[in-house]
């Protein structure tokens, strides 16, 4: 259920309307800016002994619209209480032991994976996420954070309120998972010659800024007369390069897009999520209506149309805050498109998910990446 | 045809694969890296690396057995090994690369979890593994371009890893090595530790003889510091005297690669002379000498103590030959006195004499004679203890010695109620090589005891065979009495020096308790023993177990030199030719009256060239030559009569007769071609032997054993030149014969007068010459008349002038003592002469 004004006895009462049982879990899903003090509410909640988890997120989405206040509140069937893993900031990682529980469930379960957008090592901590699990499990979830790009802390669960952090919860359903962004390819390929984490610094050995900014006056411009010319810079670098992200380079895929958001003094392009040395990357471009139909892709391949619609249960988006920023005013078409299908396919249930930091999908077959700038779209499935 | 683009998107693909290879020299982070990378890029579900059990090069082929190396993702990794027969490398065969996406070999490959439907592909690496890929089946499939494109990085990945590898190996064994260094540096720490706190000084020391290499020991010893980085040679600290020693001690070492204790002195830097032992291994580099390793100890405070054990035993030795010296000087001198005691007491005994001074001259002679006995018992033992005794090994005739034994005990017990028994078992072999004299004084000495401890009964000696081994025969000779006896609690003390059974035997019967125990050494030390039976008041039997050599043939054979060995009678000397180059009348005088008691035909010869002349008239049997002698001496009339042709006596046995007993004397009466040798005074017996000795004919008569010899025989001394017995040996040469005495003791006092005036002359005139000649001359005679003390005097004067040791003060003292004792004793020997004639 979503609840717009929210404060820690709504919270509660709704929980408890929904009458948990050992289990369930809570799913809690704020938007940024929602006035709740989250430490007494873990307080409160875990006084009254409830089992949750949850994030902090740019935006959250209910049906076709999206707030940037308020709470999304679901019930889950989960084989454990949520895991925390901490330390993302730090290279080495601890990733609980999860595979025995995952394997002793009857039914594949559904790993919903909230992490810290704006921490370092996600890749590492999704690495180890996938190697502990493999295709034992599917994944969904996205990053968890501000959209001023501040880190702070976004994850909340029985622990408390952290930052660099993920959490994960089995949760006993099959999922059915739809990925896509409809980026296309600009320009490539283009090796990303020297990179530091989530800097590029160098492209095709050569500074990186200045190959991007080539690459993306030259698109922009075309049409334009000169005194029109758009010229890349610090200052408009945000509101430009938000049609202009990279996309790494995956046999038989889309790309992986790797979001560029800013560039330092230093020419330095600075993404959301890391970019391997010398990966080969594209530089992509979108049109909303290329996102758009990427979101009705992605969730016509969650409806399982030999499946009983009885069985189907949740769906859950998670779409990257960049896509609201780079489709404006038609993003609500996005979230209609696949609000509409589900509600097609099974009246009462509504699409629920956040806006996120990044977005996490996987049937577990190949690495679990951190994409950007992509639409993810998770129905989960259970008998009564 | 793939489009341009197509074509740099995989290159470039390719080259962000082949980028991610080799970024790490660990094998699992190299692996990871690229499989990281190639699952990206290629879309993959699965990657793993296998490899050849403990691979470390490309070229190890050894093992059949694969390991799983690295897996993405882990969790899914099922099995961990792979034997070489496994289905899966059938499938692989020699390809360097396959895909496997149909039945029945795709369900042969899976070694993953969770693995439904899909494609392999698999590349060799190297010779020692291979790498794994699977996509599943809704991605898009592998295909041959796509393999052989990845090949070539695939290729390099083997590289990498096979440096992995090398790298992985060499830092096993980079830090096995650092384990060994760490080892080998404690274990250097720890002999460094023992090599420098050892008490042992330890020494490396280079083929140049410079020391490399000291410990603190070491350094202590030789007096040098631990900082002393000089050229510290072994040259230097040692003792010049040792120099050599130690340059032969280095030869020995190089040569033979050790060399143990040897000792020698250095000299410190503090100039101290310490005494060391050193041991030795040579050090040896490609088979050459290069230098040593040297313990060496400090024996400083052993060697001091060495040295003065030595010094002390020097002395020792010193003050026992003082001792001895003493000894003998006293026996000597007390020995004269005692001779004059008993000779007085003797002829104080033919004087008319009351009871009572009868009584007191009894006691007197007993006395003396007691005395007599305890002094040459204490010079017996002095030189058993000493070592010096020496043991003949002649053959004699048993049967002969006991017979002579048991008529001195029988003419000493005529007094006593006493029977001597002498039993010989006829097994008991006649002739035996042995010492007979010693055995004699042996059985003498038992026997004494016998008769002194006996007052009725017998006492008597049995003589058996005990064992016989070949030439060898074990005796025992059974000496008992019917003595007294010996209590059971004093046996075991009986054979100790100066112990008697009791202080009450020696109250009553005298004694020095030395004669047991000499007896018992003198048996002991010829590897025999001694037991003894004893009751009291019963007897007493002592046993004595004694070692002979069986003689193949008798006595007289021996003397022979083994000619007619199958004679059986005893060879006789008298009708035996004589003649005697004698210039001393008193000398003169005795040959005459043995000669005659045996019979022997003979001619008197006054000096040497009466000798030659007689000798070239007369071919005698034997000639007994004088050496000292007027006109002609000993020495040249042998020459002449072994030279002459007229000689009648060129190989006629000649039998030197002299005064003196010296080795250069010797040597030439032998160089003059004589054939014996005599010292005078002689004991007729021995002159016999030596006669006989040389005789080359013999007679059946046996001789005839007189009393004269068997007192002679029985006489425990050694030399006749030490007889001490005053009267006594003129009485035992002469048999008895108090005529002969008497005429001997008139001769010596007659020629007296003219003796001394002789000296006191010569002297005066200090013609030395003559001086030495009569003193010479005089010398026999003055044993013969049993004056020993006198006869020194003549012996030092003779010497002495000869060998022109003395000084004209000692000359004039030497003379005078015996110009004045001559004084003295001829008065004496008067009176004894009257004596003699009284009774004749």
């Amino acid at each position: 259920m979503l609840q717009k004004n929210i404060n820690i006895a709504s919270i509660l009462e709704a929980i408890k309307a929904m009458e948990p049982i050992e289990g369930d879990v809570i799913l809690l899903l704020f938007g940024e800016k929602s006035e709740v003090n989250y430490t007494d509410l873990i307080e409160t909640l875990n006084q009254a002994n409830i089992s949750f988890f949850g994030g902090i997120f740019p935006g959250i989405i209910h049906g076709g619209n999206n707030y940037e206040s308020g709470c999304i509140i679901k019930k889950f069937k989960a084989i454990q209480a949520p895991s925390l893993i901490k330390g993302l900031e730090r290279e080495k990682i601890d990733i609980p032991s999860l595979l025995p529980l995952a394997e002793s469930s009857d039914i594949k379960p559904t790993a919903f994976t909230l992490v810290d957008g704006l921490t370092k090592n996600i890749s590492s901590c999704l690495m180890g996420l996938f190697h502990e699990l493999g295709n034992a499990v599917n994944f969904i979830g996205g990053g968890a954070g501000s959209l001023s790009l501040v880190q702070q802390p976004c994850l909340i669960c029985p622990e408390g309120v952290y930052q660099d952090a993920a959490i994960v919860c089995l949760l006993k359903y099959d999922v059915k998972l739809g990925v896509k962004h409809g980026w296309q390819q600009l320009e490539g390929p283009i090796v990303a010659t020297k990179t530091d984490g989530n800097k590029v610094i160098e492209l095709n050995w050569q500074a990186a800024f200045e190959v991007y900014k080539n690459i993306v006056e030259e698109d922009a411009n075309i049409g334009l007369d000169e005194n029109q010319a758009i010229s890349l810079n610090a200052e408009n670098f945000f509101g430009i390069a938000k049609g202009y992200p990279f996309g790494m380079y995956q046999e038989g895929k889309e790309d992986v897009v790797r979001d560029p958001i800013a560039v330092n003094e230093r020419g330095e392009l600075i993404c959301v999520g890391d970019i391997p040395e010398n990966t080969v990357l594209n530089v992509l471009k979108g049109d909303a209506e290329k996102l758009i139909e990427s979101a009705e892709i992605a969730v016509e391949s969650t409806i399982d149309l030999k499946d009983d619609s009885e069985r189907l249960r949740h769906t859950l988006v998670v779409d990257c805050i960049s896509r609201t920023l780079f489709l404006e005013d038609t993003f609500s078409k996005e979230l209609e498109v696949v609000n509409h299908r589900v509600k097609s396919t099974r009246s009462e249930v509504t699409p629920q998910g956040i806006l996120s930091l990044g977005e996490i999908s996987s049937y577990g077959e190949g690495t679990l990446e951190f994409f950007n700038k992509t639409i993810v779209i998770g129905t989960l499935y259970r008998d009564i | 045809m793939l489009n341009k683009n197509r074509i740099i998107q995989e290159i470039s693909v390719l080259y962000e694969l082949s980028l991610a290879v080799g970024n790490s020299l660990e094998a699992r982070e190299n692996c990871q890296q690229f499989l990281d990378v190639l699952t990206r890029r290629k879309g993959l579900s699965l990657a793993s690396v296998w490899v050849k059990e403990g691979s470390s090069s490309l070229d190890q082929v050894e093992s059949t057995t694969f390991q799983l190396l690295y897996g993405t993702p882990s969790s899914r990794m099922n099995e961990q090994v792979m034997k070489s027969d496994h289905p899966f490398f059938r499938i692989l065969g020699n390809q360097d690369f396959i895909i496997v996406n149909k039945e029945p070999s795709f369900s042969l490959v899976i070694q993953e979890k969770n693995v439904a439907k899909g494609n392999y592909a698999i590349f060799r690496l190297g010779k020692f593994g291979f790498l794994k890929l699977f996509r599943i089946a809704s991605a898009k499939p592998f295909s041959s371009l796509e393999l052989s494109q990845l090949k070539n990085v695939v290729n390099k990945f083997a590289v990498s890893l096979a440096g992995c590898f090398a790298f992985e190996k060499l830092q096993v064994e980079t830090k096995e090595r650092q384990l060994v260094e760490k080892k080998l540096r404690a274990s250097n720490h720890r002999y460094f530790d023992l090599f420098e706190n050892i008490y042992d000084v330890l020494l490396t020391i280079n083929d140049k003889g410079r020391i490399t290499q000291s410990n603190r020991a070491g350094r202590q010893l030789l007096g040098i510091k631990e900082g002393d980085k000089e050229q510290l040679f072994l040259k230097e600290f040692i003792h010049p005297e040792d120099a050599d020693r130690s340059e032969q001690y280095f030869k020995q070492l190089a040569e033979k690669g050790y060399y143990s204790d040897y000792e020698g002195r250095i000299i410190t830097r503090d100039g101290d002379i310490k005494y060391v032992q050193v041991n030795s291994t040579a050090i040896y580099e490609d088979g050459k000498f290069v230098g040593s390793r040297d313990m060496v100890r400090d024996i400083t405070t052993r060697k001091q103590a060495e040295l003065a054990l030595r010094k002390a035993k020097r002395e020792a030795e010193q003050a026992r030959l003082a001792e001895q010296q003493f000894l003998a000087n006293m026996s000597h001198e007390i020995r004269t006195p005692m001779n004059a005691v008993i000779g007085m007491t003797h002829l104080l005994g033919e004087t008319p004499l009351d009871r009572d001074q009868k009584e007191y001259l009894d006691s007197l002679q007993f006395s003396a004679n007691h005395l007599l006995g305890l002094i040459n018992n204490i010079l017996d033992l002095s030189k058993i203890e000493a070592g010096e005794i020496v043991f003949e090994s002649s053959v004699f005739d048993l049967k002969e010695q006991l017979q002579m034994l048991q008529q001195t005990f029988q003419l000493k017990l005529t007094k006593k109620d006493v029977n001597v028994i002498f039993e010989i078992d006829p097994n008991v072999p006649q002739q035996l090589i042995g010492d007979s004299i010693r055995l004699n004084q042996i059985l003498s000495n038992l026997l004494g005891n016998s008769a002194k401890f006996t007052h009725k009964g017998h006492i008597g000696v049995r003589a058996e065979k005990v064992e016989n081994e070949q030439n060898d025969a074990w005796l025992c000779f059974s000496v008992f009495d019917t003595g007294i006896g010996i209590e059971p609690s004093k046996i075991d003390f009986i054979f100790e020096n100066f112990k008697q059974a009791n202080l009450e035997i020696s109250r009553k019967y005298g004694g020095t308790g030395l004669g047991l125990s000499i007896v018992k050494q003198l048996v002991e030390i010829q590897g025999g023993r001694i037991e003894v039976s004893s009751k009291p008041n019963i007897g007493t039997t002592f046993f004595i177990y004694l070692p002979f050599t069986i003689a193949p043939y008798s006595k007289e054979e021996t003397t022979l030199n083994g000619r007619e060995k199958s004679i059986e009678h005893k060879k006789q000397i008298n009708g035996t030719s004589i003649l005697v180059v004698e210039d001393n009348d008193m000398n003169q005088r005795l040959i005459k009256r043995i000669l005659s008691k045996w019979n022997c035909r003979f001619e008197i010869a006054n000096n040497g060239l009466e000798g030659v002349q007689l000798a070239k008239q007369k071919k005698y049997d034997v000639i007994l030559m004088d050496i000292h002698m007027p006109e002609m001496d000993g020495v040249e009339a042998t020459n002449k009569i072994r030279k002459l042709e007229s000689s009648k006596n060129q190989k006629t046995p000649i039998i030197a007769l002299t005064a003196a007993a010296l080795m250069d004397e010797k040597k030439k009466v032998f160089e003059a071609g004589m054939n014996d040798f005599m010292v005078k005074p002689f004991a007729p017996q021995e002159l016999k032997k030596t006669i006989l000795k040389h005789l080359d004919r013999f007679k059946d008569a046996k001789v005839e054993i007189t009393s004269v010899e068997q007192m002679e025989i029985s006489s425990p001394n050694e030399t006749n030149i030490k007889h001490d017995h005053d009267l006594s040996y003129l009485y035992e040469i002469s048999g008895g014969d108090e005529e002969f005495m008497a005429d001997m003791i008139e001769t010596f006092i007659g020629e007296a007068p003219k003796n001394i005036d002789e000296l006191s002359s010569f002297v005066l005139q200090k013609n030395y010459t003559q001086l030495a000649k009569t003193a010479h001359r005089i010398k026999p005679n003055l044993l013969i008349m049993g004056l020993p003390s006198l006869e020194i005097f003549a012996r030092k004067l003779e010497q002495g002038i000869k060998e022109g040791a003395l000084q004209n003060d000692q000359i004039k003292q030497f003379t005078n003592e015996l110009i004045h004792g001559l004084q003295q004793k001829v008065p004496v020997l008067n009176k004894a002469l009257d004596h003699l004639k009284n009774r004749l």
